[in-house]
């Protein structure tokens, strides 16, 4: 029997949750829960981003209609997390069932009643129909700012509003100036919402600061430009003059009141490009802040990209063929277990970067997509290339025809590759201190046929050494040709059919 | 202490409640009748290693290589025994960059990386691969981690057919981006159809024409299987930048641009390069990002379905089957739901000729509805025959359906048991299309073949050239009394029989 009833509670406990909006829901579960999940807590143990909590999904609806027409691509923060993916526009939907979608998902996760309506749709629709590419979520949140519905009650009563136009660097006196107009707002926030103005403006709101329970109080303020902050009639705190509201310039101030009405009074000053403002306070003895202003949301962290080290660690050289900073797209990165690492470009026939310590983290390409290029781990030496070619014939960009590679017995790969129709080897082994280079012509080399060594070169050369810093250098035994300074470039002239180049550096 | 115990039954009672109400609240079709049919197993992967596997290759030996996204080639053995628990894996290379598309011949292992298409050799036959040579690498490539090349197995001649993916699935950047290539075994690369968008496999019918999946986005209006006709365009205007690099030989003349918003019904008139989609996979009813194309070739030992294609799917972790046949010199055909419930999203496939379906997966970057990062599963039919809709054929006026058992009922049919929707697409360079021109066609009349039971003729008041035409079977038994299996068909009629 009890058992029987706990069923029965609990999918009473479920239909309770679930609007009537049948449409949305199949739609929903067809076509958004293999990554939202069926239950909207993000597929993959929240590798997708939840819906259920999701601030995202709460205010506005033009947002989730402007995701649903266009996707969402990049970086955001969902919850507290960090997402860097991409969602692509549901152009499947028509516009009605677009609409019982973002029903759905708003009736069920958000916080408004689900009626949003065909023509708010193709209003949202029309605002940004040009539109061809994927929204970036600071450029979603700029039109459409989240709303934290925590901050349920206000603290302000009776509040009025003034508004000045103007142009000022600094706060103006109010007091001796006349206001444009003057406006009750009843929700008891200071917000920017309703200010259409851009720039050259002044507000300040007055009404009573309500406080429950007597003690001190710490107050925040921010903007952008100048706030100010008056409680019965004295300056709390003010930011000055000019500038962002980006947290810098944000300042504090303590107050001992209390509890019940005290007169309130916040000044704002806007010049010109963004406009801002934020003003929150809290008991001394508390962490967490009453509003004033509506919540802004936390400035977006920077996804952070985890380190996988692919350092060698049993004994063998690794090839890491991805996407490597400073290399060709086809470029690899070879790393040593003695800890001496470089990358190259086979489709160029170029030693790209030389570094010590550890060699490269895979973190970047195997979590989520994988884009960007990756940098060294470890410390660099040098940058050699500039992602040309560094074999000229002619003096000429060579055509480097990339052949593939293969690797010795400890897994160091010997590049193949042929320079204007003549094949070459390539290979570098790791030696103290550095690298020696082989590279060998399966055929006698053209006379015109020369290599760039380094293509910033601002060291000098002697006695079949070229100090590129004090640290590094670069030197060619005596039969490989003739190195020298040329320009910028530090050349390899007059070859011959075995090259040997030592990367040398100290330790 | 009563309490405690009441609690705790409550909570099992609860959880078993919820996994009830999840599978049921899916939206993908009911397996629970799969299992008669098809066994699925998954292959037990080395402990520790992220397995997302992007190819798989059938090898000699019984032996079968994947590749990893992360770029690794790993060879098991005993992945075709009955007992699962003795497979050994072998990582013989750690140098590649996510290829997508493996096969083994004379020995080496060919694939089609990011950067080329190569082949790995294990020449001193020490069980690790040490070399790795370009065949060719005759196509742009920028950084962009949507720029995947695709790659076949090798055609009767050698070729093989590479379709490479978009800058970003929307640009072409980088050389080739939006073509196939054909690429001839000693490496000669030559441009072999335009208009590719964002493909998720490649591979051959049973007539060895080159097919791939194309993913809904740009210019598609859903994904669908494309016939890659030598010297086609398969819709997607992006990649036709390339145009005067590729003009004469088989390509001929460059396509004229398509018309934004119209249907590629209209389009195809216009311009004789178009392939219009050979099966269309209306988008979420028949899965979202369409992969691997292989065809059963088995001879019976997959089950009834000899000579069709089948399709993997990522977001739904599913298999779709197809049937295609050629009207008018076109191919068009059905496509049907066919297995479900995989761990994660199905990239690569491959069937074995004893009639194992290996299948690989993962759902990193993409989620799917299999929740697994990554998966290495096989099927097996139990030899048990489900009552199916076999192949579905265009009539000039209906169509005819093939079953794999007679209709036991047949006399009871009737055309309320059959019931038809037909809509297109808009074709257009928004992503993506709801929808369009539906049409409700009224079953004029069915009848089932009286001699053998096994075949229907339904009669439609009108057939609309271009459109999917869904057709959904209630009703119907077989001897044993069971219902379809699958009783949805989706059907692209770009050409209506004469």
């Amino acid at each position: 029997m009890t058992s029987k009833l706990s069923i029965l509670l609990f999918s009473v406990c479920l239909s309770g949750t679930v609007f009537s909006n049948p449409n949305g829901e199949a739609l929903f579960k067809q076509l958004c829960s293999a990554c939202h999940g069926i239950d909207g807590k993000g597929a993959g143990d929240g590798a997708f981003p939840p819906l259920d909590g999701s601030e995202w999904v709460k205010g506005n609806p033009d947002r989730v209609a402007q995701i649903l027409l266009h996707g969402l691509s990049g970086p955001i923060e969902v919850k507290g997390k960090s997402y860097d993916l991409v969602m692509p526009p549901q152009g499947n939907l028509t516009d009605e069932q677009s609409i019982d979608v973002i029903n759905y998902v708003m009736g069920k996760w958000g916080d408004v009643k689900p009626n949003y309506t065909l023509a708010a749709f193709e209003k949202a629709s029309k605002k940004f129909s040009d539109r061809t590419e994927a929204w970036t979520g600071d450029e979603l949140l700029k039109l459409y700012p989240l709303v934290d519905k925590r901050v349920e009650k206000s603290h302000l009563e009776n509040l009025l509003m003034y508004s000045y136009k103007g142009t000022w660097k600094v706060m103006p006196d109010f007091t001796k100036l006349e206001a444009d107009a003057t406006e009750e707002e009843h929700d008891g926030f200071l917000s920017l919402e309703k200010i259409n103005q851009k720039q050259f403006f002044g507000l300040v709101w007055e009404g009573e600061l309500r406080i429950d329970k007597g003690g001190r109080y710490e107050f925040e303020i921010d903007g952008d430009d100048a706030v100010r902050l008056l409680i019965k009639g004295k300056q709390v705190t003010e930011v000055t003059g000019l500038g962002p509201m980006d947290g810098s310039r944000k300042k504090k101030g303590v107050v001992a009141l209390e509890a019940g009405l005290h007169d309130f009074r916040f000044e704002y000053m806007q010049n010109r490009s963004n406009k801002g403002i934020l003003a929150r306070f809290r008991d001394v003895k508390s962490k967490e802040w009453m509003w004033l202003t509506k919540k802004v949301a936390q400035k977006r962290r920077a996804k952070k990209i985890p380190v996988i080290d692919l350092t060698p660690k049993d004994g063998r050289v690794r090839v890491y063929n991805n996407f490597i900073e400073g290399s060709s797209p086809r470029g690899l990165a070879v790393g040593f277990p003695a800890g001496s690492h470089f990358s190259y470009s086979p489709d160029r026939g170029t030693v790209d970067k030389l570094w010590t310590g550890k060699f490269i983290s895979g973190g970047r390409h195997w979590t989520n997509r994988g884009q960007g290029f990756e940098a060294p781990m470890g410390t660099l030496i040098y940058g050699l290339s500039d992602k040309k070619s560094c074999w000229k014939m002619d003096g000429k960009d060579a055509e480097v025809s990339y052949l593939g590679y293969k690797l010795d017995a400890d897994g160091n790969p010997m590049f193949h590759y042929s320079v204007g129709g003549v094949k070459v080897q390539d290979k570098l082994v790791a030696s103290e201190g550095g690298f020696r280079r082989v590279v060998s012509f399966l055929s006698k080399p053209s006379e015109v046929i020369s290599l760039v060594l380094c293509e910033k070169f601002r060291g000098k050369v002697s006695g079949g050494i070229a100090a590129v810093n004090a640290d590094f250098s670069i030197s060619v035994s005596d039969k490989s040709g003739v190195m020298k300074a040329q320009g910028q470039q530090l050349i390899l002239s007059n070859i011959s059919s075995t090259l040997t180049i030592e990367y040398q550096w100290k330790k | 202490m009563e309490k405690v115990i009441l609690t705790s039954l409550t909570g099992l009672i609860l959880s078993q409640a919820a996994v009830a109400n999840f599978k049921k609240g899916t939206a993908l079709p009911d397996i629970s009748e799969q299992s008669e049919y098809y066994v699925t197993e998954s292959i037990p992967m080395p402990k520790g290693e992220v397995m997302e596997i992007g190819s798989i290759a059938l090898m000699s030996d019984k032996k079968v290589a994947v590749t990893t996204r992360r770029g690794d080639v790993w060879v098991v053995s005993g992945a075709y025994e009955k007992d699962l628990t003795g497979v050994k894996w072998n990582r013989v290379f750690n140098g590649a960059h996510e290829p997508l598309g493996m096969f083994e011949k004379d020995g080496w292992l060919h694939f089609m990386d990011r950067d080329a298409y190569v082949r790995i050799g294990d020449t001193d036959k020490n069980g690790s691969y040490e070399t790795y040579h370009v065949i060719s690498n005759q196509w742009g490539m920028n950084g962009d981690y949507h720029e995947y090349n695709f790659g076949s197995t090798p055609d009767k001649d050698g070729n093989v057919y590479v379709v490479h993916c978009l800058t970003g699935s929307g640009s072409a950047k980088s050389q080739w981006r939006g073509w196939a290539q054909k690429i001839a075994p000693n490496g000669t690369t030559t441009p072999f159809a335009s208009g590719v968008r964002s493909p998720g496999g490649i591979g051959y019918n049973a007539s060895g024409d080159i097919f791939y999946t194309d993913n809904q986005g740009l210019w598609n209006g859903t994904s669908s299987l494309k016939h890659l006709k030598p010297g086609g365009f398969m819709g997607n205007p992006t990649g036709l930048v390339y145009f005067d690099d590729a003009k004469g030989g088989i390509m001929g003349e460059r396509p004229i641009n398509p018309v934004d918003g119209s249907t590629i019904a209209k389009e195809a008139e216009k311009i004789p390069q178009f392939v219009p989609p050979a099966v269309q996979l209306p988008h979420g009813k028949l899965g979202q990002s369409p992969t691997a194309v292989i065809t059963d070739k088995t001879g019976g030992k997959f089950g009834l379905f000899g000579g069709q294609v089948l399709v993997g799917e990522q977001t739904h972790s599913q298999v779709q089957r197809v049937f295609l046949e050629k009207v008018n010199g076109v191919y068009q055909g059905a496509a049907w739901h066919f297995l479900g419930g995989f761990k994660s999203g199905i990239i690569p496939m491959r069937l074995a000729g004893d009639g194992t379906l290996f299948v690989g997966g993962s759902s990193r970057g993409w989620a799917s509805a299999g929740g697994n990062a990554f998966n290495f599963e096989r099927v097996r039919w139990t030899g048990k025959k489900p009552f199916e809709m076999e192949k579905v054929e265009a009539l000039k006026d209906g169509f005819k359906i093939t079953f794999t058992e007679p209709v036991a009922n047949f006399d009871e049919i009737q055309v309320g048991n059959v019931s038809c929707e037909a809509w297109t697409y808009q074709y257009r360079s928004k992503y993506g299309s709801p929808e369009i021109d539906k049409v409700v066609p009224e079953v004029i009349s069915v009848s089932v073949d009286k001699e053998t039971k096994l075949i229907m003729t339904i009669k439609l008041d009108k057939m609309t050239r271009g459109h999917v035409h869904h057709l959904s079977l209630s009703g119907f038994k077989n001897n044993a009394g069971s219902t379809l299996w699958h009783k949805d068909v989706y059907y692209t009629l770009n050409e209506i029989p004469e």
